[in-house]
């Protein structure tokens, strides 16, 4: 399959709302936002989008995760990353590189997933 | 044509482990993929919003009527209810906003269950130790106590549903990051956690101990050196009750060798487990009559010494409702006001510092089944003990008990002195008591009366209560449970087979130590011995005597003093035994034995004060040569394998001064028989070297080398401030060391309106991921006061608080 760049950025917008509205929905387990984004992959099989499954859904996730730790942490304007990053041995920004990191393996893992369950034949 | 392709499954199994992985404690890592989700990890914890909010409402159940709690710019709540209990379920609600994890982990501790929270085994031995010392068994049998008594049930009883309220309304986003980080949940408060935490503080307060050192060194010594090296008075000491001073003091207390007490008795030689817990640290407290002050109205002052950490052990607050309208600072995990003042009253607390921790050998039966009493074999009671361990299997400990208390070291947990196995403990600790009516009953005193009566009800650990009224009484107290004892009791171990080595009665609460508006116009405590020698009744403890002098010194030598007097009162860096014991230094040094870079130096101490400054740069020297007298003087002593302690400052300075040919300042190891000033110019001599090192490598001043560590409750350096420099000394009313020191400094002036300072090392929110964490350490450190916004009204709180919440029944 060759990809397509276009479907790329396709997916990838529509991964940023979805997982914003999904993690920003309380009182479900912290990662349930994987299924949606599984259902998503799926999906972009069933829509025959050409897309690197992973690749999209770890910049996705990545973007979201860090993108909203650095978000929350100016807002609020606390001291908890370098305590958290002392914690891990590391300088607190990496902190939220982490974060993003952990983002992106979930997303792009989900996303990779739902893209694999689905199997479209040429006919 | 779409199919499903089998072949998915892999990469779900590689997501699911995943997400097993993050969701969960991976040997040293927290659970990171829930710590470091933006939504509702970590980073949210840095959400200080309900603290800045002009106006929050906040919905709560089984509140008689609405309460308004106003925060002012340090974020002190200042609680304003319609009932005493509301009241009071609104201070647990807002202590749990604050503080939850604190005071639950408090508990925790308390009552032996660590285990629970964390994997590694010395929780375990942690957990034991505090099961078989019978903390958990204490506070149950107060909290029936407490219970039955209505004032202080319906207090607690809506403390309790005011943190339960809080508890209740936390999801994963909002829960103290703690609980986050090491992957457990907050479990909803009870009345006997409460209690756990009082009963904490009372074993803080009292479970120093050398009974088993003291036995070893009198029969070590004899009873004459032992007297002489380990007085119970000294003669220019400044107790508490200060009135009738004997002519003679050491003669009317000596010591003598217990008749049961001998090396059969117990077994020699053994190694002593050390104590953290250091007796000459502990606290200062004050009352100054209108009589000398510039305003006609009393000061009071008191900064409570106790382990420096983070959260602080205090929480500032105010409370108000009819009959009541309290400031001062708080115990997580217990209602009212603890330190603080009223429109009419303030008090202080210190230590009392008495040994009311005993141990009893006992005659155990080969079965392991009885024990013997008065030539009686009784049986012993045994309860089982149920821990539960993160991760592993429960264990069941076994505990023995007998008429004098449990038995917290055998066979099965012999602890790390096999001396101490198979006895039994008795602590005041151990019987039922509720100091919490105290507390509550002290937040609405008026006046003396009201306050005697409060503290009637205080038992332990015996404190100092130290009193200011409005209508210009001042008072001291030794309040507690003081056991009638005969001499040598308790100081000892005692013997477990007689009944007459238990005792069964206290010095009648008439009897105790204490003054009402002595004619010298002030009071004071600070940690010294509570009265001279000629005291009706026998008791011993931990005593400092350092302390009590210097403000003795400065008290006695001012005709008038302001609440800035009291101020550089509480900062004073002076040593009072420094002081005293220089002169006596430099008059035995030798100096045709020093260089000239030496003299020089030796010059300068002349000069000094005593006074341990940030950036005095003789203090330390002078720490060092005392600290090499010491060690060369006492050197036969070290030689005991179970030395822990030298004898007192006090009997060193004296021996020098009275007795410099004596056998202890002859060095072991040495052919040649030195005296007190050999020994005072060789420990001047390593102390300079020691020094000069320090020196070039760049360190001198004092505050190099005196650093204050404020630790997080685990121990997790990242939520510490650790290696802040600092003035002071641990023997100096400034009475600062590694990890003790003025946990709240606090000057009342009493008034039409109170005019009240304080501050503490901490700050307000127990969460390390707000600002306010530890807002306030730094201008502790400098020595800042803030200005305490008592508000006499509910109109003054509205126009001066800076945010304001409602809690609503919904």
């Amino acid at each position: 399959m060759k990809i397509s760049t276009r479907d790329n950025i396709k997916a990838f917008l529509c991964l940023i709302p979805l997982i914003l509205l999904i993690r920003i929905t309380d009182r479900i387990p912290w990662w349930s936002f994987v299924i949606g984004v599984g259902l998503f992959g799926a999906a972009t099989a069933i829509w025959k989008w050409k897309v690197s499954a992973f690749v999209t859904g770890f910049l996705a996730g990545l973007v979201v995760w860090a993108g909203a730790s650095l978000y929350f942490h100016y807002t609020l304007g606390g001291h908890v990353l370098d305590k958290i990053g002392v914690l891990l041995f590391v300088p607190g920004p990496v902190v939220i590189l982490l974060s993003g990191i952990i983002g992106g393996l979930l997303t792009g893992l989900a996303l990779y997933t739902g893209r694999t369950a689905i199997r479209v034949s040429a006919h | 044509m779409k199919r499903i392709n089998i072949g998915f499954l892999f990469p779900l199994a590689a997501l699911a482990i995943l997400v097993c992985a993050l969701s969960q404690q991976l040997f040293i890592l927290p659970p990171l993929g829930k710590l470091l989700d933006p939504f509702i990890g970590a980073i949210q914890n840095e959400d200080d919003r309900p603290l800045q909010a002009k106006e929050l409402t906040i919905p709560a159940r089984e509140l008689e009527a609405p309460v308004q709690v106003f925060f002012d710019e340090r974020k002190v709540p200042h609680i304003y209810a319609q009932h005493t209990t509301d009241l009071y379920f609104a201070q647990g609600y807002v202590t749990a906003f604050f503080r939850l994890w604190q005071m639950d982990f408090g508990s925790y501790a308390a009552a032996g269950r660590l285990s629970e929270i964390f994997a590694k085994k010395e929780f375990l031995d942690y957990d034991r130790n505090q099961r078989r010392l019978g903390i958990m068994d204490a506070a149950q049998r107060s909290l029936k106590l407490i219970m039955a008594d209505r004032e202080t049930s319906a207090a607690l009883n809506a403390y309790t549903r005011g943190v339960n309220a809080y508890i209740q309304q936390l999801d994963y986003r909002n829960m103290p990051l703690e609980y986050k980080l090491l992957g457990y949940q907050p479990e909803l408060w009870t009345n006997l956690k409460s209690t756990l935490i009082l009963k904490s503080m009372a074993s803080r307060m009292t479970g120093y101990e050398e009974d088993l050192f003291m036995s070893k060194m009198i029969l070590a010594l004899g009873e004459e050196r032992f007297n002489q090296l380990f007085p119970e008075y000294y003669p220019d000491a400044h107790p508490v009750m200060n009135t009738d001073r004997p002519a003679a003091t050491a003669a009317a207390q000596y010591a003598k060798i217990p008749g049961y007490l001998n090396y059969a008795f117990l077994s020699a030689n053994s190694v002593i487990a050390e104590s953290a817990w250091n007796p000459r640290l502990g606290s200062n407290s004050w009352a100054v009559s209108g009589k000398m002050t510039a305003s006609g109205f009393p000061i009071l002052a008191n900064d409570p010494h106790l382990n420096l950490s983070l959260p602080n052990v205090w929480m500032e607050m105010q409370l108000n409702a009819p009959g009541v309208n309290v400031y001062g600072v708080t115990i997580p995990g217990t209602p009212a006001i603890i330190i603080g003042f009223n429109e009419n009253i303030a008090w202080g607390i210190t230590n009392g510092a008495d040994d009311v921790k005993d141990w009893y050998k006992l005659k155990i039966s080969p079965d392991y089944r009885q024990y013997e009493l008065d030539g009686k074999w009784l049986p012993l009671e045994v309860r089982r003990e149920t821990i539960q361990r993160k991760g592993q299997p429960v264990f069941y400990d076994t505990v023995y008990s007998t008429l004098h208390g449990p038995i917290v070291f055998n066979k099965s947990f012999p602890g790390k002195d096999p001396d101490m196995a198979d006895m039994a403990l008795r602590w005041e600790l151990h019987r039922p008591s509720n100091e919490f009516l105290t507390f509550i009953q002290l937040n609405k005193a008026r006046n003396y009366r009201e306050y005697k009566a409060a503290i009637w009800h205080y038992h332990c650990p015996l404190q100092n209560f130290t009193f200011a009224g409005k209508d210009n009484n001042i008072a001291i107290h030794h309040q507690g449970s003081m056991p009638l004892k005969w001499p040598g009791q308790g100081k000892f171990i005692l013997d477990g087979t007689t009944s007459a080595h238990l005792y069964t009665q206290y010095v009648p609460a008439d009897s105790l130590p204490q003054l009402l508006n002595p004619a010298c116009n002030y009071v004071q405590s600070a940690n010294q011995r509570p009265t001279y020698s000629n005291y009706a009744y026998y008791y011993n403890g931990y005593y400092n005597e350092t302390r009590a002098s210097r403000i003795e010194q400065l008290l006695s030598a001012k005709q008038q003093v302001d609440v800035d007097a009291m101020k550089a009162m509480q900062l004073d860096n002076v040593n009072a035994f420094t002081v005293m014991a220089l002169p006596v230094l430099l008059a035995n040094v030798k100096p045709a034995a020093l260089s000239k870079a030496q003299q020089q130096t030796l010059a300068a101490f002349k000069q000094w004060n005593g006074s341990y400054d940030y950036d005095n740069k003789i203090a330390r020297l002078y720490n060092l040569w005392w600290r090499n007298v010491k060690n060369d003087t006492w050197d036969e002593l070290r030689n005991y394998r179970f030395f822990i302690k030298s004898p007192e400052d006090e009997v060193l300075l004296n021996l020098i001064q009275q007795d410099t040919h004596n056998a202890y300042f002859d060095r072991q190891h040495t052919p040649q028989r030195e005296d007190a000033a050999e020994i005072i110019t060789n420990a001047f001599i390593t102390a300079f070297a020691e020094n000069e090192q320090s020196r070039k490598e760049g360190r001198e001043r004092w505050s190099d080398f005196h650093k204050v560590n404020l630790l997080h409750l685990t121990n997790l350096r990242a939520f510490s401030k650790m290696g802040l420099p600092v003035a002071g000394q641990q023997e100096a009313l400034n009475a600062i060391s590694a990890n003790w020191g003025p946990s709240w400094r606090m000057i009342v002036e009493l008034g039409d309106r109170p005019r009240a300072y304080g501050i503490y090392p901490g700050g307000q929110s127990g969460n390390p991921g707000s600002r306010y964490y530890d807002s306030f350490v730094d201008d502790w450190n400098k020595g800042k006061y803030y200005t305490l916004n008592f508000f006499m009204s509910l109109k003054e709180a509205k126009q001066q608080a800076s945010g304001a919440w409602k809690l609503n029944n919904r």
